[in-house]
């Protein structure tokens, strides 16, 4: 294996001194993700590349391959299942930090996107057109669009009302491993029928190419209204919403829940009082602002025959706001009071489930479970009960051993794989691979690994892509 | 606290840190640097954290140094770690990496030794010899502080103002406005510095020294009310000073003051200055002290004046580059600098003036005026220089 | 490794020009009471040298000044740097040593300890810049000296010193026993954390005075010492245009026999 400064000095003749560094910290950073747990110093990355070009971003490849060096690329490092943290010592971390290219095809209904264009940024641009980014997810302020499309993640947006991220996907431009370049797709709104690339692509969480830009389909904002309810019963607002899809009203753009204990911290950040009970909000959209208020009314509706304490159409723009708040940022919910013991994350999980099990979901997070540890530990349930997709966040107490505060990430996975596994669903957010493909694998069989496998080594034969996240090693 | 101590405090808040990275998008360091993420924010927390754990600070001690010591402290990722995520007290890390760094050897960064050599010796942090203090204030009329005078405002002018003629001259203009208003206000004959510098560059011990000193100060004379000339004079007796020693003391940023004076019609603004301006928050009233509304209803009241918004204004300011010790240290990182980038934004707002409220700002802005060469179409004032012409009669 | 090194005490040089007076009479700086006391910059590089060597390599400094008792509190402050311990000599016949009467004092406090390795200086003091007190020294101990070091190092009872020259560096090596005087291309001194000052002001220094080590007889007298005048005066050239100022001035500058 070359010498880590001889890698260094090759990359700045590749890419450009500006655009590469060996600095010790810097390397450190780049090769953290959210994850959580700090990386090992052994896997420290050898460099960290910014390319501008998928030219650049070629090149990086093709040198790699060369000298088999394991690449992670990485958008953000917040998919929340380390897979954009180095598994293999002396790798170089591809950020795609520099790619924030932005074309506006107004009347083609399309834009062009650099993969590396942070959400945030991309939501503000859009709507100073008039459109919508069809997805919201809680990191949009560092995430990535080439990340979203990676993961083919919407967030918290209700997939049966918008779609995925991957239906606006009309155009793909990406370097295959060995370092080809290739565009493909569409630019009419029409897509492809039959053999597309771009789905080969997006979803595929970095294993078959580095995504540089994006095509993606327009989509015209529209006019909105808020609903609340409180209740009594968490599971009341599953109840809430698997009647909402049976009476067939149109799925709302967001559809989320937020136990009683987890509004307590976001609620006392913006002084809103003692919440009066776990809280449903729903957004509706509607082309005329009389359309969005009606189903939203038919929602409140809903709410109230599920027994709701209190469920009405929110028209008071702070309320919304704060409302809103408090389930977006969601890392507040952690949030003590003076005097209390703080809290940590110990662990999160991410399950969608038949809309039936939604009771039953909250049931198991809560009760049902086996797990002594989590028990011990303090849960909040909260998320997009309108996706059927709900979170379960364990927060543990500042003073636990660090031990046993790992030993509630590991219980948070294992909780999450039995949830899939006896409901026959699977991540919609996260995405599949590191720490959730071996729960993959059990679930969907040796013959669809080994499907996965083949046709990742198919294209990149040397492995030198994200290495490590389809746990190729294991079980050698 | 001992160093063990420091150390495993930084562990301990830094651990915290989820690496979301909000944070890095509102550091005003990735905009003058090469922007890799290990130069701000949570980059500059980790590098310390990950120095720390692995013990090789002192292997590292230079960049780390340089890392530490190039943040502006403007709170503005504290404020998105806060509102967005899991609420880490970067800047406390910060603060406590500085004073182990200090206590270690290791730093602060070596342009910043004398500001800290002359705090000791003269108590400021410029080297004026006390005798040369008083020299601007030759001629003015103002009286000593003390309770014989029945002083009831202890105007606190601050170091900056003693040394720099631009801030003498708003010193000045604040003067006139007070003795326009009739306050009855003195100045400490013996005032030395606030202690600011030592507390952000982590020299704590002296901080505490001064601290002292100026407290007993406050106490013999009888002090009840202060108002500061500078944000960061005025952040400092806030929060830094021991809450207890300094009950029954009434702290104000100026701007506050002359709100107050002008709501009781003590102060009466009949020129008109019919100039387009735009306010910049001091990241030390503004995020630091969520002061935003006094300094605008000030020019609010100013007839003839229109006031236009910076996109990045109130708690999104872009802090213009001079706090936690930087005004007296350059860094080789930086290619940009903040107030360039600030008066930028000023010209495409179409603004005449750029109106400041600290002694550091209207420094690093009217250098920013002359970089970016706009002097005929862009000036920097200070509020109590624009309340000042709106008082006087048109000559 | 055993490491001396010599320090004085001077009147801070950043105090303004207006507050630097002289005693015509008494041939001597007048020390202001507003103005600091602080140690000769050039001589807390030496420390500095001082230190880093004993980052790395055992070492024990003892940092000595030959001055007025005041001078005990920089010899603290190196202390509370880092060096080991302190001694001064102080004596009033000591008082107005030349270079010369100041190198044989310390050369004869250095021979008292007899046990240094190293002897470090700064290439010269930080008021009267004479820049000859430290190969004084070392002539008169014997010992081989190199001056203006950019960086030094040390192994195995050598020295090898980067001397800072016109048109670049050059390197020496010399066995020890010796001396080298620092310049301040060594770096930046650390800073000494107030703590540590104030932790380091409780260290007795010790006093050698004549009782311990006889005076020199100073080799030169001042005759007079005073603040040259300075007259500035400012004209401002008249003309039309600047062809015609340019003309005027010329015409001046001859008058004034300047050209």
């Amino acid at each position: 294996m070359a010498n880590s400064d001889v890698i260094v000095s090759d990359l700045t003749e590749i890419i450009c001194e500006e655009n590469v560094s060996g600095d010790i910290f810097n390397r450190a950073t780049y090769g953290q993700d959210a994850f959580g747990i700090d990386l090992e110093k052994s896997k420290i990355p050898i460099a960290v590349v910014r390319p501008e070009s998928a030219q650049e971003v070629s090149k990086v490849l093709v040198y790699a391959n060369e000298h088999r060096i394991p690449v992670y690329v990485r958008g953000s490092g917040t998919a929340f299942k380390g897979s954009s943290r180095p598994k293999r010592e002396g790798s170089i971390i591809l950020s795609m930090e520099k790619f924030t290219s932005f074309e506006m095809h107004k009347d083609d209904m399309y834009m062009e996107v650099g993969a590396g264009i942070i959400q945030l940024d991309l939501e503000q641009k859009l709507a100073g057109y008039g459109y919508l980014l069809p997805l919201n997810v809680g990191s949009k302020f560092s995430g990535t669009i080439g990340g979203a499309v990676a993961v083919n993640t919407i967030g918290h947006m209700v997939d049966t009302c918008i779609g995925k991220t991957i239906d606006y996907v009309m155009g793909i431009e990406a370097v295959l491993p060995t370092g080809e370049i290739i565009e493909i797709g569409t630019k009419s709104i029409r897509r492809p029928a039959g053999i597309d690339l771009t789905r080969f692509l997006a979803g595929s969480e970095g294993i078959f190419g580095v995504i540089t830009r994006i095509r993606m389909r327009l989509l015209p904002d529209q006019k909105k209204a808020y609903v609340v309810g409180f209740f009594k019963e968490l599971e009341d607002i599953g109840r809430a919403f698997i009647r909402i899809y049976q009476e067939k009203l149109p799925p709302p753009l967001y559809g989320e829940l937020l136990s009683e204990e987890a509004c307590a911290a976001p609620f006392r950040l913006r002084k809103m009082g003692k919440p009066r009970g776990s809280m449903a909000l729903a957004t509706t959209m509607g082309h005329t602002q009389d359309d969005a208020d009606r189903q939203a009314e038919e929602i409140a509706k809903v709410f109230r025959t599920e027994k709701a304490v209190e469920a009405y159409v929110v028209t008071d723009a702070k309320e919304q706001e704060a409302l809103w708040a408090s389930r977006d940022n969601i890392m507040n919910i952690l949030g003590v009071e003076e005097g209390e013991e703080k809290l940590l994350l110990g662990g999160v999980l991410e399950c969608p489930v038949p809309l039936h099990a939604l009771p039953d979901l909250i049931r198991y997070f809560r009760t049902d479970h086996k797990h002594s540890i989590l028990h011990e530990a303090k849960l909040f349930v909260y998320g997009h009960v309108g996706a059927a997709d709900l979170h379960a966040m364990w927060g543990v107490p500042a003073s636990w051993p660090p031990e046993k505060r790992r030993q509630t990430t590991i219980e948070a996975s294992q909780v999450e794989r039995e949830v899939y596994l006896k409901w026959g669903s699977t991540s919609g957010e996260v995405g599949q691979t590191a720490l959730r493909m071996a729960g993959w694998r059990e679930m969907y069989g040796e013959a669809a690994y080994a499907m996965l496998l083949n046709m990742k080594r198919a294209v990149d034969p040397n492995g030198i892509l994200n290495p490590g996240n389809l746990l190729e090693d294991e079980g050698k | 606290m001992s160093q063990e101590e420091l150390k495993q405090d930084i562990l301990d808040v830094v651990t915290n840190c989820v690496k979301c990275r909000f944070c890095l998008a509102v550091c005003p360091l990735l905009d003058i640097t090469k922007g890799w993420q290990g130069q701000g924010a949570s980059g500059i927390t980790l590098a310390i954290y990950t120095a720390l754990k692995w013990e090789v600070e002192r292997e590292y001690k230079e960049a780390l140094r340089d890392l530490l010591f190039s943040c502006t402290t403007c709170r503005n990722c504290v404020v998105r770690c806060q509102e967005t995520s899991v609420g880490v007290d970067l800047l406390d890390a910060i603060d406590k990496s500085r004073q182990f760094f200090v206590e270690e050897m290791y730093g602060p960064m070596p342009q910043q030794k004398k500001p800290l050599e002359f705090l000791e010796r003269y108590g400021n942090p410029y080297g004026m010899l006390p005798s040369e203090r008083k020299e601007w204030m030759k001629g003015l009329g103002v009286p000593d502080y003390s309770e014989a005078t029945a002083a009831e405002v202890l105007l606190y002018i601050g170091c900056t103002a003693t040394h720099d003629p631009r801030i003498a001259d708003v010193a000045r203009a604040l003067i006139q406005l007070l003795k326009a208003a009739q306050v009855k206000f003195g100045i400490l004959e013996d005032e030395t510095c606030c202690a600011c510098p030592t507390f952000r560059l982590g020299e704590q011990f002296l901080a505490e020294e001064i601290v002292q000193e100026n407290i007993s100060k406050f106490k013999s004379r009888g002090v009840k009310h202060i108002v500061t000339l500078s944000p960061h004079c005025f952040d400092t007796f806030l929060n830094n000073y021991p809450k207890s020693e300094m009950q029954g003391i009434k702290v104000q940023h100026y701007s506050q003051l002359l709100r107050d004076l002008i709501k009781q019609g003590r102060l009466v603004l009949k020129s008109k200055v019919e100039k387009k301006v735009t306010y910049h928050d001091p990241c030390y009233l503004g995020r630091h002290n969520d002061i935003y509304e006094a300094p605008r209803e000030v020019l609010g009241s100013i007839p003839g004046i229109k006031l236009v918004e910076f996109n990045r204004c109130k708690a999104d300011s872009l802090c213009c580059g001079g706090g936690g010790g930087r005004m007296w240290a350059d860094f080789e990182a930086e290619e940009e600098r903040l107030a360039n980038i600030r008066v930028r934004e000023a010209i495409s707002l179409g603004a005449e003036v750029i109106v400041t409220a600290c002694p550091f700002c209207l420094i690093n802005m009217e250098d920013g005026v002359k970089s970016v060469g706009v002097e005929d179409s862009l000036k920097v004032i200070d509020i109590a220089e624009l309340i000042l012409s709106a008082i006087e009669e048109q000559g | 490794m055993k490491i001396a090194v010599c320090v004085r005490e001077i009147l801070d040089p950043e105090i303004p020009s207006k507050a630097f007076k002289i005693d015509a009479e008494a041939k001597r700086a007048i020390k202001l009471p507003e103005v600091e006391l602080v140690i000769s910059d050039y001589d807390a590089r030496a420390l500095e040298a001082a230190l880093r060597i004993k980052d790395s390599l055992e070492s024990e400094i003892t940092v000595m000044s030959l001055g007025a008792e005041s001078a005990k509190d920089i010899i603290r402050r190196c202390i509370a740097m880092g060096a080991d311990e302190g001694i001064l000599v102080s004596d009033p016949a000591f008082d107005d040593s030349d270079s010369f009467a100041t190198a044989c004092v310390l050369a004869e406090a250095i021979k008292k300890q007899n046990n240094f390795d190293l002897i470090l200086c700064g290439i010269q003091e930080g008021d009267w810049d004479s820049g000859q007190v430290g190969s004084g020294v070392a002539e008169l101990l014997g010992i081989p000296s190199v001056t203006r070091a950019g960086n030094i190092e040390v192994n195995d009872g050598k020295v090898v010193v980067e001397r800072v020259v016109t048109d670049g560096r050059e390197t020496v090596e010399m066995l020890l026993p010796a001396l080298v005087t620092v310049s301040s291309e060594i770096g930046e001194p650390r800073y000494p954390s107030i703590r540590r000052v104030r932790e380091a002001a409780k260290k007795e220094i010790p006093t050698w005075t004549a009782a311990d080590i006889a005076p020199a007889i100073p080799r030169s007298e001042i005759v007079s010492l005073f603040i040259p005048s300075r007259e500035a005066e400012c004209e401002f050239i008249a003309g039309e245009s600047p062809e015609e100022m340019g003309s005027n001035l010329a015409l001046k500058l001859r008058e004034a026999k300047a050209i």
